[in-house]
């Protein structure tokens, strides 16, 4: 296990200029080497795509939300068993499926699409203890999560007080005690005004709960707390309005709002609609990724939506009412204490349907008319756009024109009039891109120096395909699959489930914050403060130790 | 302070669900002096700290290593396996414990079917709208207590959550209201109060959720719906309201009927969500039986009543332990917690390897008996609050051997023997 | 290749055992010895149907189970197509979301019958359980389409949170039509305590008597022509006995429930 030559494969690895080269990659303890003794145990790769283990940027496997969506869909876990896959040695688990797979099955499933890096893009801190339980029983894969924070009372309070700098501070401190990796920010002071039975966010400059805390300074503070932190990701955004017709003003409000910062825009096709609420809708897809293609500060995950059944599970609780509400279907709100809410409805995305065709549309639009595939990355916000399983059926439709033109017309076509895809996009992705979109893109997005790529130093998260002209074939069927250096695939069947890592940051603060901080989980807390940090991760932080 | 005295502070009870993570425990001499903070309830859950430390096999005194050998050899001979998650066990020890029902493709459940299954059940078919106990303490503006007073099983939750505490959206006192149902009754002096029998409370939840529709109602229904008008009004103003209710069926009309009387109260709170700010909350009962429905619920997808004869987990609400013991179909039953509430449980006499806090009381004698510490006293890891809120346990006191290593080396032997059988 | 595969049960059973894997569409396409070795379960033990079953025939779509099978549970579960006669009586989940053929059972059935069954025809000449056409517990959707005909009596929950199809049945237990999306229950004798609550837009028929919950708001009196369309449908598909005086009576129509979208009906035959 220790060395393997990877031997004689078509390489794509973007991170380092290598587009379909035939070369080796060498693997020696978990990691990639510049080279290694002729006698080193060989993988013939001949014929076959070597690229880096996928990586997704934007998922949610792992928090209290998605347990509670587990909780609501036995109809989808009795339809989909999952025996334990025959690994070597035993102890392989079984579990169940659907949109919204259990631990193992997820951990087994991901690694069975040659992914080997998954964040969870919703933690609420007081449940981060839950996140971290969950991802021990995801095998394989390396976890981290992203710690939401928009809407946290604290934080309001000390943007009411002009506090910003003690606001980047609490931001850092939370991150170290949720053992999180990213600030989130869910409709931005649109969940607190939720609680307050405020269902709309007119714009980014409504008052949230005192004049000046609005979601814009909400924005502004974490967009800022995260460069000053030098985290290794940016602020990680999902605007207000999503869903809503017409959102397009909110979110280019929200990108020109953090102009000059770091930041990550999240299912961005969620939030490029045009239209008015309870009129007609169209995409404004354009408009958005016209933006973002102009200013090289900003990233984004698409978000994409795939015909077929989907759990829609957010922080964002007001859109999850709206969702009940027109579907009748059950539905699940959780207002967690000081922090953030939580909303779950089942739903299926129709093909027959005017609303479902024009988010596939705009989806694709997004991939097709963005000029770096560096800054617009993969993500079908699993389960909520449509479960990755569904990513290779996506890549297909990047890649492959003619594929993407005959499931167009299959669609609905009453909101797409003046749409760019449906006046035609000849744009087809290459495997090159491929990768990009989906490992040295999410890696560099994340910060991520020792993924996304096979240079020397690189983890050694290998995949390694078979060419097919039909690319969900390809995609969905990896022939090897290697983690870590540790071959966890090996001709098309999982046989090794190694513990994944923990991917977490533990920026630097004043400690004066916790003073103040005691002082408010004393009073208005439920959790005592000793109490509330996780405790300590096997793994150390990334930029820290080994 | 002597080396035989101790003071731990922010120690999670569990003796109820309310998980209380403020108590102060000071230990003399290896045993619990005062459990400071803690209600009658969690002190006599504390109780001195002190527990059997017994490793059993057919009665007599083993070693630790004999006796594991016998309970992977019983359980890996066994025709169908039976987990029990009993209670005062960590999260953790749930996981390892729930591994080994699925590696013997044998069966699991955890206390909930017994005595709540009908709030799952009903949260299923609809979903539900609910609210961490923080959310409802800062920012609820009233508070019904929907048959239930929460002194009497539940001690701390009117001091700790509502409707005692400040909260930061509250401004003043809040407002409260009281239904009695039959003899599960509001707190005393709560008014307004509904009174109503247990034959009529479906139809009040349905006629409180058509008054807040605005529905017209059947005529022979204006009689109920003139008594519950005050309460339906009430909750329309309230600016967050929450409905606090008995999630264990000792209140309810258990069975069947709980989970209609749960659907009733998930729809009225759903409803009023239409019209304002609103959160269900279901009391429920502590040692950690919420972990087990997490535990489960993220490894099986299914939060009770789970086999995996098929090799995969298959849900079966309509029978779960119970059933199965009575049926006469589990031939070696694992309990892993506390054993005391299966002894009540007919079948339960099936052959028994029970490692948890008092292992060795189980009655009749198990087969093989572990004795381990408690969750919470003697152990750490990891509970959950009665909504699903994760909490550190800090033990206390020395105590047996822990509950996690003992079923994690069970869990290692059982995957062992169980490789050498066929499929 | 035979006319019918039948299906004989060698001894009584002390313990309930699992047949899902007895469907027509699944005998029809196995010989004799591959039938034989289809797997059972009996709790977690794992019998094959030949310990059990004598079997005569193979490779064909007409299935015959005779012998007191009422310990023999989710016989036909799943099938597609085909017809499956069970002589006798069948356990529990017997036609458990099953999507098409005709299952007929001559003797009665156990609980949940018909469970979210998705099309087809089952029949029953006996009496049935709890639930039946019903969701399983924890699912919010039960029956999706298709027929139950119920000769004798049902037990509670008749169509629980059925979306679309059809369950007749002569008395009909406790909650009928609890929670129903859509579709139709029609009981041609009384029908038990508490029937539609939830009802979404379901139609419950009673042709012999129903209590009339709180729930539900009387519309009027008339001469439903669906209903008349339904019973003679009855008669002439399924041989089902109704007076011919059910068709042309007046039902009082009720509406409810009323706390949930109030577009379900209660047709109480006048004079029952």
């Amino acid at each position: 296990m220790t060395r393997l030559r990877i031997a004689g494969g078509m390489v794509y690895d973007p991170a380092n200029g290598v587009d379909g080269e035939v070369r080796d990659v060498c693997i020696e303890d978990g990691r990639v080497v510049a080279s290694l003794p002729d006698d080193a145990p060989r993988l013939d790769a001949r014929g076959l795509v070597v690229m880096p283990g996928g990586i997704d940027i934007h998922a949610h496997v792992a928090a209290s939300s998605v347990n509670a969506a587990r909780r609501i869909l036995p109809e989808e876990h009795v339809r989909d068993p999952e025996r334990a896959p025959a690994l070597e040695g035993g102890g392989g688990r079984s579990g169940t499926g659907g949109t919204v797979p259990t631990t193992f099955t997820t951990g087994y499933r991901y690694a069975g699409l040659g992914y080997t890096t998954v964040f969870d893009a919703a933690v609420a801190p007081a449940a981060a203890r839950d996140t971290h339980a969950q991802f021990d029983d995801t095998p394989i894969v390396d976890g981290g999560c992203y710690i939401l924070m928009g809407n946290d009372a604290y934080l309001l309070r000390q943007l009411a007080a002009g506090e910003r700098e003690r606001a980047r501070d609490y931001a850092a401190w939370l991150l170290g005690a949720t053992g999180g990796y990213a600030i989130k920010v869910v409709n931005p002071g649109g969940v607190e005004l939720w609680k307050r039975n405020v269902r709309e966010v007119r714009s980014i400059d409504d008052a949230v709960e005192v004049p000046g805390v609005t979601p814009r300074a909400i924005l502004e503070t974490l967009a800022d707390a995260a460069d000053a932190l030098r985290l290794p990701h940016p602020v990680h955004i999902h605007c207000n309005n999503l869903g809503v017709p017409g959102n397009v003003a909110t979110t280019l409000a929200s990108m020109q709002a953090v102009d000059g910062r770091r930041a990550h825009f999240t299912h961005l096709q969620f939030h490029s609609y045009a239209g008015e609420r309870g009129k007609a809708w169209s995409s404004a897809a354009r408009q958005v990724i016209e933006h973002v293609n102009a200013h090289p500060g900003l990233t984004a995950d698409v978000g994409q939506v795939m015909f077929g059944p989907a759990t829609t599970l957010t922080a964002d609780g007001a859109v999850e009412y709206l969702l009940h509400a027109s579907t009748g279907r059950k539905w699940v709100n959780i207002d967690v204490e000081l922090e953030t809410g939580c909303g779950i409805v089942p739903y299926e995305y129709r093909e027959k349907a005017a609303v479902s065709a024009l988010q596939w549309v705009i989806g694709l639009e997004l991939f097709l008319l963005s000029s770096d595939p560096w800054r617009v990355v993969l993500s079908t916000d699993h389960p909520n756009g449509g479960s990755f399983a569904s990513y290779p059926e996506l890549i297909r439709l990047l890649m492959d024109r003619a594929y993407r033109d005959e499931r167009l017309k299959g669609v609905n076509q009453k909101m797409l009039a003046g749409s760019a895809l449906a006046d035609g996009i000849a744009r087809e992705y290459t495997l090159n891109e491929i990768a990009i979109i989906t490992r040295a893109g999410p890696a560099r997005q994340l910060g991520l120096t020792r993924k996304g790529h096979l240079g020397p130093g690189a983890d050694a998260d290998v995949t390694i395909y078979t060419p097919n002209a039909d690319r969900a074939v390809m995609f969905s069927t990896p022939r090897h699959v290697l983690k870590g250096g540790v071959p966890v695939v090996e001709e098309g069947q999982l046989r090794r489930a190694p513990s994944g890592r923990r991917l977490h940051v533990r920026p630097a603060f004043d400690e004066g914050v916790t003073r103040d901080l005691r002082r408010w989980f004393d009073q208005y807390g439920t959790i005592s403060f000793d109490n509330y940090p996780v405790a300590p991760l096997r793994d150390p932080a990334v930029g820290e130790g080994a | 302070m002597s080396a035989r005295a101790g003071i731990v502070e922010h120690v999670t009870c569990l003796g109820c669900g309310c998980a209380c993570d403020d108590i102060t425990i000071v230990a003399r001499d290896g045993r619990i002096a005062e459990a400071r903070n803690a209600c009658a309830l969690g002190a006599a859950w504390f109780g001195d700290g002190s527990v059997p430390d017994e490793v059993r096999v057919h009665g007599a005194s083993a070693s630790l290593d004999a006796a594991l050998d016998a309970a992977a050899a019983l359980l890996a001979g066994a025709r169908r396996a039976l987990v029990h998650l009993a209670t005062d066990v960590s999260c953790e020890t749930q996981r390892a414990a729930l591994g080994i029902a699925d590696i013997l493709r044998g069966a699991a459940d955890g206390p909930t079917t017994a005595t709540a299954a009908g709030g799952v059940l009903a949260a299923q078919r609809r979903g539900r709208a609910g609210a961490t106990l923080g959310e409802i303490r800062n920012r609820a503006d009233l508070i019904v207590f929907w048959g239930v007073d929460p002194a009497r099983r539940y001690p701390r939750f009117p001091s700790r959550y509502a409707p005692e505490p400040p909260g930061v959206f509250v401004s003043g006192a809040r407002a409260v209201a009281g239904v009695d149902v039959g003899d599960a009754v509001a707190p005393d002096g709560v008014e307004p109060r509904l009174r109503l029998d247990p034959g009529e409370e479906l139809d009040a939840l349905a006629a409180l959720r058509a008054a807040l529709a605005g529905r017209a109602i059947a005529a022979g229904a204006r009689a109920l719906a003139e008594r519950v008008a005050p309460l339906a009004e009430r909750l329309r103003a309230a600016r967050y309201a929450a409905v606090v209710y008995d999630g264990e069926s000792a209140s309810g009309g258990g069975g069947g009927g709980d989970t209609r009387r749960a659907e009733g109260l998930i729809a009225l709170v759903q409803e009023l969500n239409a019209h304002t700010r609103a959160a269900l909350c279901a009391l429920r009962a502590g040692g950690n039986r919420s972990g087990a429905e997490a535990v489960m619920t993220w490894q099986t997808g299914f939060p009770i009543a789970v086999e995996f004869s098929r090799g995969a987990p298959r849900y079966r609400p309509d029978e779960g332990a119970a059933a199965w013991l009575a049926r006469g179909d589990v031939d070696a039953l694992l309990v892993v917690g506390d054993p005391a509430a299966l002894a009540s449980l007919p079948g339960a006499d099936a052959p028994r390897v029970c490692i948890g806090p008092r292992a060795s009381t189980a009655r009749p004698e198990a087969v093989v008996a572990i004795d381990t510490g408690v969750a919470g006293i003697h152990d750490g890891g990891m509970a959950f609050r009665m909504d699903d809120i994760p909490l550190p346990l800090r033990p206390s006191l020395p105590g047996p051997r822990d509950a996690l290593g003992v079923v994690t080396a069970l869990a290692e032997r059982v995957r062992r023997a169980a490789a050498g059988r066929p499929a | 290749m035979s006319d019918v595969v039948t299906l004989t049960l060698r001894v009584p059973l002390e313990r309930e055992v699992e047949a899902d894997v007895v469907t027509p569409d699944r005998l029809a396409t196995l010989g004799a010895r591959e039938i034989a070795a289809l797997p059972l379960w009996e709790g977690a033990r794992r019998l094959v149907l030949g310990d059990l079953f004598e079997i005569r025939g193979e490779r064909a779509a007409r299935v015959r189970v005779v012998g007191d099978c009422a310990r023999v549970i989710a016989l036909g579960a799943g099938m597609t197509a085909g017809e499956l006669v069970v002589d006798g009586s069948a356990g529990r989940y017997v036609g458990t979301r099953m999507a098409g053929g005709v299952l007929h059972v001559t003797g009665s059935a156990g609980d949940g019958a018909g469970l979210e069954m998705v099309g087809g025809v089952l029949r029953v000449d006996g009496d049935a359980g709890d639930r039946v056409g019903a969701a399983r517990l924890g699912a919010s959707k039960g029956m999706l389409g298709g027929e139950i005909i119920v000769r004798g009596a049902v037990g509670a929950e008749a169509g629980a949170r059925m979306r679309r199809g059809l369950v007749v049945c002569g008395r009909a237990g406790a909650r009928a039509g609890e929670g129903m999306i859509a579709g139709s229950v029609v009981a041609l004798g009384p029908i038990g305590d508490d029937p539609g609550r939830y009802n979404k837009r379901g139609s419950i028929v009673a042709l012999g008597g129903a209590p009339v919950p709180l729930g539900y708001a009387y519309d009027c009196t008339y001469h439903p022509p669906h209903v008349a369309l339904t019973l003679r449908m009855l008669r002439a598909r399924f041989g089902v006995v109704v007076d011919a005086d059910s068709d042309s009576a007046p039902y009082r129509r009720y509406s409810g429930d009323l706390a949930e979208l109030g577009r379900g009906e209660l047709l109480i035959r006048e004079g029952a």
